[in-house]
């Protein structure tokens, strides 16, 4: 289990090690000069020289990147270009605004869509199981812009329960900034949930028709015991790995939805960057979500094993 | 781009391009003023053509009806702010937020007139040669910190913005001044190199705050004199603002200023969401309104729209030294087979006025020649093209930005231009192409290139119209043109200046090189208990909230 374990830690370090070579070589082929971007477009020769001598831009490439990642490793995570001010806590904010958002979303729509997955599975090929499987397909086709802009217009507009917009105050606390998640938070479930809805239903149909489940019921266990020792404990792995993978979805690439209730987030902290060819900016941000991705991974990982005890095996 | 620099800079006389986003530029300089300067007050100003209305046809000015209320946070929805250092302030959001904390020696009035009861100076005046102005500072101004504002914050401030090692993009704009002398702590002195008749509108630009002169760290030490305090710039977020702590200016209740508790400018890049946040009542008003969205926020009850003529055009350009448009006769042709309402119905929701080929509109007053709407003449398009050798019809590419309304427009002006036996092949390139290292836009036979407003005409002329001027697209040279121009950029005589700017325009609209369909208005939106609420300027960056209350 311990070699298990650290084996997977070890090929998550190189995963965000392969990641950071290939976000500095992307953000190499941006177009446009960092240090005339820092100095501006009406600045001299000279002043883009001292710049770039300052920022090491005139060393070999190589270098280059070793400064940036150890600077990374570090907690020296540079200067935005575009506001001049630190870049850490600008991203740790959007992060952590992001991680209430996700949490949110996740509470919503993980119950939810293993509720609908597993009803429809009980019920295959039942009229309830064509319309949960239609619902489910239905939202995961609408893009977000949309569904967002009719949750504001029934739910703000209409019956005024919750604010149109979501941008929520610096320091305010989860309860404070509640009433602003839930439009997003709803928006961002309504794609998910009927991918876990389907992916819940199928594995749980497979796990239904297996041999060791129809012997639980032959010696005679009541059916919700199948269902929860049997079944569900088989039928949930598929899902778990998709609920997991999904974080770093919700953490860094809620572009839309954030940008249709202006929520502020890492999503749209990076595009903004990439926008402005914010090169600091652009580069912490896509590691902290690809740090994100690996740990939610790895946590994926630790709980097939929980769950499947023929890994822990191996 | 880096090796046309020192040219642009030189010529860069008036201010920073409309060129990356239209947004961006609509903000940059300047406004439509017909004027010269209050200080020649006596020669009349111009305010006939610029009064407010609102979409839905009513007045808008709805002044305070009883006394201002103090207290609470007023919200502002906008794109979002970059940087907090003024001398590299680079769009509307920058200004927006810089507005509110800091302020000009000069403020540019709803009138798009200099206001001296709202600016710094407190008055100023010229030399007759117009070479040496004289700017009063007032004297009971405080920065945040507590420090007296003095004349030696003025030159400071002015000095960093030419100086060219700190690299502004208003260092062309200012490099007309030759020194800045503060005789006593009250007073300061420009010496210009040449005349200049609209300098009190320079001194107006966004970029111009007046910064405290111990300032160290421009993009993190925000001490103004602004009616309110920058307390938290938080990037692509927010700016949170409170009531500076003795503002120069009171209330009507014998107060110092402001009423409110404090300003919070959210940031939103989507426009959709700033309007849902005005609905919605999270944000109290927005500013540069997209005109898509003027029309629903007017047909909501709790929100007041605002609207007034601008300067802000997109000049649909025909090269005069090369290809079928060397000919006047093809120029012509192009412009009597364009209906220009329906490039401003379509493209602006009808929000604007329709053009007359000339880069000066209505927004000037008197300087606009104002002669009928050219008529949309296909039989007289066809007839030219014929004596120009093209009977059989004529071939040409538009090369033009894939942004903004401009696809939509070259469409439109595709099919009328077919009418008259044109066919145009559309070429879409990306915006950062069109203005990128390339310079499409000064390359392409024809294209179409947006401009910002201007304080007042002569940018246009000197910047891109005269013979060899950097932002040239046609390649347009006419002796007569560059004469007229030369002449009214130093013509301190306000008729004068009227006379020579309607010959230039008589110049473009018979054989210039321009299709202009319109002349878009500045649009803003406010909630109904802002109060006094928003009268905007041609381009509203006037907009500063040190006499707004909330009626709630």
């Amino acid at each position: 289990m311990l070699r298990y374990l650290l084996r997977r830690l070890g090929l998550i370090i190189l995963t965000v090690l392969a990641a950071s070579l290939i976000i500095f070589a992307i953000t190499q082929f941006l177009p446009g000069d960092v240090a005339r971007l820092i100095v501006g477009q009406f600045a001299t020769e000279q002043a883009v020289e001292n710049v770039r001598v300052e920022l090491g831009l005139d060393k070999p490439i190589h270098i280059q990147y070793l400064n940036w990642l150890g600077g990374f490793v570090t907690g020296d995570w540079g200067q935005s270009l575009t506001s001049r001010v630190p870049v850490r806590p600008l991203v740790f904010d959007r992060l952590w605004n992001s991680s209430w958002l996700a949490f949110l979303a996740l509470l919503f729509y993980v119950p939810l869509g293993i509720f609908l997955g597993v009803l429809a599975a009980l019920r295959r090929d039942k009229p309830s199981d064509s319309v949960i499987t239609a619902f489910g397909m239905t939202f995961a086709g609408i893009p977000e812009f949309v569904t967002g802009l009719v949750l504001i217009s029934v739910f703000a507009f209409g019956f005024k329960w919750l604010p149109a917009n979501s941008s929520i105050a610096p320091g305010a606390t989860f309860w404070e900034a509640l009433p602003q998640l839930i439009l997003p938070a709803i928006t961002v479930s309504l794609v998910s949930l009927g991918y876990i809805t389907r992916m819940t239903r199928a594995s749980t149909v497979k796990v239904m028709d297996a041999d060791y489940t129809r012997a639980a019921y032959l010696k005679g266990l009541p059916r919700y015991q199948v269902l929860l020792k049997h079944v569900l404990r088989n039928s949930l792995l598929p899902t778990v790995t998709v609920i997991f993978m999904g974080i770093g979805w919700l953490i860094g690439g809620l572009i839309v939805t954030e940008q249709v209730f202006g929520y502020p987030g890492l999503g749209r902290l990076i595009v903004g960057a990439v926008q402005k060819q914010d090169l600091p900016l652009i580069q912490a941000s896509s590691m902290v979500v690809v740090t994100v991705f690996a740990i939610s991974n790895l946590i994926a990982d630790l709980l097939y094993v929980v769950l499947n005890p023929r890994i822990r095996l191996q | 781009m880096d090796s046309k620099l020192p040219e642009l800079m030189s010529e860069y006389s008036k201010g920073g391009m409309s060129r990356r986003e239209f947004m961006k530029a609509a903000g940059v300089l300047g406004l439509s003023i017909s004027g010269m300067a209050a200080f020649l007050a006596s020669c009349g100003g111009d305010t006939a053509t610029t009064t407010a209305s609102t979409v839905a046809g009513e007045t808008t000015t709805t002044m305070a009806a009883g006394a201002a209320k103090r207290g609470g946070i007023l919200v502002h929805a906008q794109p979002p702010a970059q940087r907090m250092d003024p001398a590299f302030f680079a769009t509307i959001g920058d200004d927006s937020l810089g507005r509110q904390w800091l302020e000009q020696l000069v403020f540019l009035d709803e009138d798009s007139m200099p206001d001296p009861e709202r600016s710094l100076a407190e008055s100023w005046e010229a030399t007759p040669d117009g070479k040496t102005y004289t700017f009063k500072v007032r004297q009971n101004v405080t920065f945040h910190d507590g420090k007296a504002l003095t004349s030696a914050d003025v030159k400071f401030s002015f000095d960093r913005y030419r100086d060219p090692e700190v690299g502004s993009a208003v260092v062309g704009l200012y490099a007309n001044i030759a020194s800045i002398e503060t005789p006593d702590d009250y007073t300061v002195v420009f010496n210009l190199t040449e005349p200049n008749p609209d300098f009190p509108l320079d001194l107006t630009d966004y970029h111009a705050k007046i910064v405290d002169s111990a300032t160290t760290d421009f993009d993190t030490q925000f001490n103004g004199t602004g009616a309110f305090m920058l307390e938290t710039f938080a990037q692509g977020d927010r700016g949170i603002l409170k009531p500076a702590p003795a503002y120069w200016k009171n209330g009507d209740d014998g107060q110092p200023l402001p009423y409110l508790d404090g300003l919070e400018h959210i940031f939103l890049e989507e426009p959709t969401a700033q309007v849902d946040a005005l609905r919605g009542g999270q944000a109290h008003y927005l500013t540069y309104v997209s005109a898509e969205f003027a029309k629903t926020l007017a047909d909501d009850a709790n929100i007041t729209v605002p609207t007034k003529a601008s300067n802000v055009h997109f000049a649909f350009y025909m090269r005069s030294d090369r290809g079928p448009a060397a000919d006047v006769k093809v120029r012509q042709a192009l412009r009597a087979a364009t209906d220009r309402n329906a490039l401003l119905q379509i493209a602006a929701q009808g929000f604007g006025t329709t053009g007359r080929d000339t880069p000066i509109g209505p927004a000037y007053g008197d300087f606009y020649l104002d002669v009928p709407e050219p008529v949309r003449d296909v039989a007289k398009a066809k007839s030219l093209l014929t004596e120009a050798g093209y009977a059989d019809g004529l071939e040409i590419t538009l090369t033009t930005q894939n942004t903004l309304k401009v696809p939509d427009m070259a469409t439109i002006w595709k099919e009328q231009l077919a009418e008259a036996g044109v066919t145009v092949n559309i070429e879409l390139v990306p915006v950062e192409v069109w203005y990128g290292a390339d310079n499409l836009w000064l390359e392409a036979d024809f294209g179409i290139v947006d401009w910002a407003p201007r304080a007042y005409p002569q940018p246009y002329l000197t910047l891109a119209y005269v013979t060899g001027a950097p932002w040239n697209s046609p390649h347009y040279s006419d002796p007569e043109l560059d004469e007229l121009a030369a002449k009214a950029g130093m013509e301190l005589d306000r008729t004068k200046r009227i006379d020579l700017y309607h010959q230039i325009q008589e110049i473009f609209m018979d054989r210039g090189p321009l299709m202009v369909p319109y002349f878009a208005d500045a649009i803003v939106a406010f909630r109904n208990e802002m109060k006094p609420g928003l009268i905007p300027n041609s381009a509203p960056d006037n907009i500063d909230a040190h006499d707004q209350w909330l009626d709630v």
